[in-house]
Order: C-alpha cells, then structure tokens, then sequence
C-alpha cells in the first residue's frame, strides 16, 4: 500500500471537518462532539501514512503474481463494481428477474469462469432460486421495473 | 422459570423451527468453512430474509449459522491448516499437525464434540444466567450503562487485530457515524435525506461493511479456488466414541466450557480470544506435555470447546443490557429489532414465549450440529473447492436482494453499495471493520448516557468517579488500551531491531 491512500483519506476527513464548521453556523445542532470525532480521526489517518513502510498494511493479491498481476486484480474488482452498479441501475428498466441473470453471467465471466454451461447455467439457477423460494415463497419482495418483477 | 423453559422445548421443537436450525446448520457450516467467510457474513446476507418467519424462528435460524459457522471453521484449519474463521486459528495449531500425521479423522471428530459441549454449557450459561442479570440491570443508571459499553468498545479497540491506531480509526469512524440522525437532545444532525433521519440503517449498512468487502478481497487476492484438500487419509477411529477418553478428557472439556463462558460474556472479547486462552491453559495444564505442537487432540478439544462456549454467552449483555459484545450479537439485535423486539428486562417479561423457546431451540441447534459434523465434516470440507467465479456472484446477488428487502427501496441497495466500497478502502489500509460497527451500535447508547449522566449528576466527576461500578469499567477499559498500546509499542521496538525477521 502507499502512503497516498491513508493521506487522500485523512485529507477528506479534515474536509468534513471544515465543512461541520459552515454547517454548525447554519443548523445550531450540537456539533462538538462530531467534529472532535472528525478531527481524531482525520490525525490518526494522518498518523497511519506516517508509519514505517514495513507496518503499512499490504495489498494482498495473489502470490508471486508481480505489478502485472496486481493491475489485473484491481481491474477486476473495478470491474465488479461497475457491473454492480449497472446491475441495480437495471432493475428498474428491466426487472429483478432480467436483470439478474445477465449480471451473474456477466460477473461470473468476468471471473474467470471457462466453462459456459456455469457461466449460464449458475446464474438461471440463482435466479430461479430467488424466484421459487424467497419471492413465491416466502414473500421476500424483488425491485420490480415498468414490465414487474419480470 | 421451570414452567417457561418446558414450554421453550415445547415450541422448539416446532416442525418450522427444526427446519430453519436443519437448514441455518448447513449454511452455517458451508460459510464457517470456506476461509475469508464468516457466520457474520452468512448471518448478515440472510437477516432480512428472516422477516417471513415468526420472530423465534428467525433468531434461531441466524444462531443456528453462527454456531455452526464457529464450529465449521475448524474443519478447514484441520484438513488444510487454513482457519475458516479467526475462531479457528487456535484449533489448527494441533489440528492440522493431527492431520499430517494421519489423524484428520479423530481431529475432526474432537472438533466437533467439543464444539458441542462448548455449545451446550454456553446455551445453559444463556439460559440460567440472563434472566438475573436482565433483573440486575435495572439498578444500572445511564453512567453504569456508559461505563459497561465503553467497556465493549475499548476492549475490541485494544484487541483488534493490526494495530491500536487503526483499530481506533475504526471505532471513530463508527461513532462518528452513529451521530447522522437525532442529536440526544432531538435536533437532526447530518440528516441530508430524510431516510438518514434515524441514522444509518442497520441492515444495508450491515450488509455493505460486512458482504461486499469480503467478496472484493477475494477478487483482488484472485483465488480462483477457495483451497485444495490436502489430507486425504480418513482412518477409521473411535475416539470419543469410548467412556475411557470422556474420563481422560473431562478436566479438559470442563476448564476449557468455564473458559469459553466467562470470556464470552466479556463484550469484546469473544470466540477466539477464548480459543487461545484455553489452548493455552490445557497446554501449561498437560502431562505430559511434550506432545503440544505435534498434533495433540487435548489441544484440539480445548480450543473448540473455548470458542463454542463463548458464541452463545457473548448474548448476556446483549440481551440484558442491549450492548453487544461482538458484531455477530449485534446481528442477533438487528434482528430482535426487526421483529418488534427490545432487549432487556422487558423482553423477558413480555415475550418470555420466544425468549425461552429461543433458549431451548439452541440446545436443539447444538444436537443437529452435532449430527451434522459426525456424519458430514469430511463432505463440508469440500465447499472449501468452491470456485471464486461461483461464490461471488451468489454473495453479490443475495446480499444486494438483502439490502433491497429491508425496506423496499433502491437507496438502501445503493447505501450498501457505497458503503460496502468505503469499507474496503478502509480494509486496504488495515481498519478492522468490527470496531466500526461496535461504533455505530453503540454510539446513541453512549452518547445519550453519557449526557444523561452527567446532566443527572451534576457533571462527570460525580456520575463517574463517584459510581463503583461505573469506576471499575471505565480503569478496566482504560487498562485494556494501556495494554494494547503496550504490545504496540513492544513490537515496533522489536521490529526495528530485527526487520528482516518481521518482513519475512
């Protein structure tokens, strides 16, 4: 890990704090006790990146998989994220129950998933899951689109 | 009592009820064993599910996934010298050497009897234990509550794992988070939207700081496999299943359940604090000794029996005073929560019903994981195998209908979501995650007592000087940081001395 990580964030917590102090003008709500909290926490992160490079928590990728391997890692848990996030974007074009499969099979391959009888079957099968046990039966309610559920 | 606790039995043993421990004791298991998950982890997927049964049916559902989750995190520190949970670190170190010698078999048949006489001493210690203690609590005032939840919070400060430092950023940032909503005196405080008016919301919050970090350090670690089976010798032996081992072992069984109950009830301690220690005390307690560190099943028995004995203990001051001691009681009060239910006093005068039958229904937990590990450990230990590009999927989709179930809305999904990515980037720098939601549950509780008290007694030094009980919490708090930052301190020194030795 660098240090800019634990420094971005003790910068954004500092941020908040400054901006507690506008909001402690404009709503007089008791805003002592959540600075103080803002301000320990926005030192502590700044004590963190001040530690020696051997106490900084490291990134864990995959052994012996170098720089490459670490770009490729985070790309893909970029690529989580965006599909996620398309993902529950769509419920509401599409249904939870459209939506669903094409996320899982999408991620699934994204995974690295060869075989594509998993990467199709895994996520029909979730799907059908979700329908048959929590939503017919046991009422759990699923986002619905301009279609319904489906 | 009596009365409430035969009618406990009676309604555990409800069809229903058995088919949701039946079926919490094989997700529990399946999550317990595949390292990087947990039973929080399970637990918090499944909670908002849990909104279709009655109340008793869900909590016992949710226990039911956490004892076997603690049990079943042995079995693959056993068979691959890799904890499923941090509860089973201290089973590996003898259960794994047992395994190399070709003793996989009785390892894991120590395992999971002693992960039920832990069980069962902890449900007995639930069962005889809260209903007292839920009446003493009434003579706690708003500075005793303070001083015993700042206990909680200080003790999984110090023993966070990492360091002091961060384990503390983790605990700010959960109080920090706990003032969005109502101030103590009820002005709003951070409330952009109106849903944040009474604060974050529990179960997307849960969800995101408890589901999606996990799945994302899978990916970024790129398992593609969870783990490969490495012991494959599976010998017949009937340890245990003989008068003559019970009679060698009871000290052992016996020291190790006290153990496991005592720091169990301690908030913050928990699982595996109580597996090392009474490792450590039947170790110092063996004759002889010399087998420790080669595979010796007094070890195994002793951790696992430990850490069992604490699941269902750490639910004392959850139920009687509303403080959790560990994220996974925290989960069992959302849930308490959701279905109308308060802890404390209360809730064993007005619902004694589900309170007893809950009690009741873990004993019956406890029985069906015992079954399910004499008869499927060596079968549990396969999930293990499980593919990444299968697992993750299934988490994401299960955990984002989760978060969307709790109130029917897509800003709950999106909350989890966000909050789920800021609790990775915390991750990437070390901050354990139990430290912040120990701080978001236990923030309203310490501020409004705290203001109470000293607003009641006149200023601090009278609520909380003056006050034994509150006294002895606050020095024993303030002990434990000593401690903590003591063992920092000690380590950094002796890294500087040797820092080839600490960078291998």
């Amino acid at each position: 890990m660098t240090r800019a990580l634990p420094v971005a964030l003790a910068l954004v917590f500092a941020l908040a704090f400054l901006a507690t102090l506008r909001l402690e003008r404009s709503l007089e709500a008791p805003f002592l006790y959540p600075q103080a909290l803002l301000a320990l926490v926005a030192a502590l992160l700044a004590a963190v990146a001040g530690l020696p490079r051997r106490a900084l928590a490291p990134i864990r990728v995959a052994e012996g998989s170098g720089p490459a391997g670490r770009r490729r890692a985070l790309a893909r848990v970029a690529g989580t994220v965006l599909l996620t996030v398309v993902y529950v974007e769509a419920w509401s074009v599409v249904g939870y129950f459209v939506a669903t499969p094409l996320y899982g099979a999408a991620l699934t391959a994204l995974l690295g998933e060869r075989h594509w009888s998993t990467v199709a079957a895994l996520p029909l099968g979730l799907t059908v899951l979700v329908w048959a046990v929590l939503f017919e039966g046991l009422g759990v309610p699923v986002p619905v689109g301009p279609l319904g559920p489906y | 009592m009596g009365e409430w606790i035969l009618t406990g039995f009676g309604f555990a043993f409800a069809p229903l009820n058995v088919a949701a421990m039946t079926l919490g004791v094989v997700i529990g298991m399946a999550a317990g064993a595949i390292p990087g998950l947990t039973g929080a982890t399970a637990m918090t997927i499944l909670l908002p599910l849990t909104f279709a049964f009655p109340a008793e049916t869900g909590i016992l559902f949710l226990l039911a996934i956490w004892n076997a989750a603690v049990y079943a995190g042995s079995i693959p520190a056993i068979v691959l010298d890799i904890p499923g949970t941090a509860a089973a670190a201290s089973v590996a170190i003898e259960g794994h050497e047992m395994a190399r010698r070709g003793l996989a078999r009785r390892a894991l048949r120590a395992s999971v009897i002693g992960s039920t006489v832990g069980g069962f001493v902890s449900a007995a210690a639930l069962l005889f234990l809260s209903p007292p203690l839920a009446a003493l609590s009434l003579r706690f005032g708003p500075a005793e509550l303070f001083a015993f939840a700042f206990f909680g919070m200080a003790t999984v400060v110090s023993l966070s794992s990492g360091s002091l430092l961060r384990g503390l950023i983790g605990a700010l940032i959960g109080l920090l988070m706990a003032t969005v909503g109502l101030s103590p005196d009820g002005r709003p405080r951070f409330v952009f939207d109106p849903e944040f008016i009474s604060g974050f919301p529990l179960i997307p919050t849960l969800i995101g700081v408890f589901t999606i970090p996990v799945v994302l350090d899978l990916i970024l670690e790129q398992r593609r496999r969870i783990a490969v089976d490495t012991a494959r010798r599976w010998e017949k032996d009937s340890f245990l299943f003989r008068a003559a081992d019970w009679a060698a072992n009871a000290v052992n069984f016996a020291r190790s359940a006290v153990i496991g109950v005592v720091v169990g009830i301690l908030p913050g301690a928990g699982p595996t604090i109580a597996g090392f220690v009474a490792y450590g005390e039947a170790r110092r307690a063996a004759r002889p000794p010399h087998e420790f560190g080669r595979g010796d099943v007094r070890g195994v028995i002793a951790a696992d029996t430990a850490n069992n004995a604490a699941v269902f203990s750490s639910l004392v001051p959850a139920l009687t005073l509303g403080i959790p001691g560990s994220v996974d009681a925290v989960i069992i009060l959302a849930a308490l929560t959701m279905h109308g239910l308060l802890p404390g006093p209360q809730l064993f005068d007005r619902t004694p019903e589900i309170v007893y039958t809950v009690f009741a229904g873990i004993f019956v937990a406890n029985a069906l994981m015992l079954l399910a590990g004499v008869t499927g450990a060596r079968w549990i230990a396969r999930v293990t195998r499980v593919r990444l590009s299968v697992l993750a999927p299934v988490i994401l989709i299960l955990s984002l209908l989760g978060a969307y179930a709790y109130h029917n809305n897509a800003f709950d999904v999106a909350l989890a979501l966000g909050l789920g990515l800021a609790a990775w980037v915390l991750r990437l720098i070390g901050v354990p995650l139990a430290p912040l939601i120990l701080g978001l549950i236990l923030g309203v509780p310490l501020e409004t007592h705290f203001t109470q008290a000293t607003t009641l007694y006149d200023g601090p030094w009278a609520a909380f000087a003056l006050r034994p009980i509150a006294l002895t919490f606050l020095v024993l708090a303030m002990a434990g940081i000593a401690w903590s930052l003591w063992r920092d301190l000690r380590a950094r020194r002796r890294a500087a001395r040797n820092p080839e030795e600490e960078t291998r």
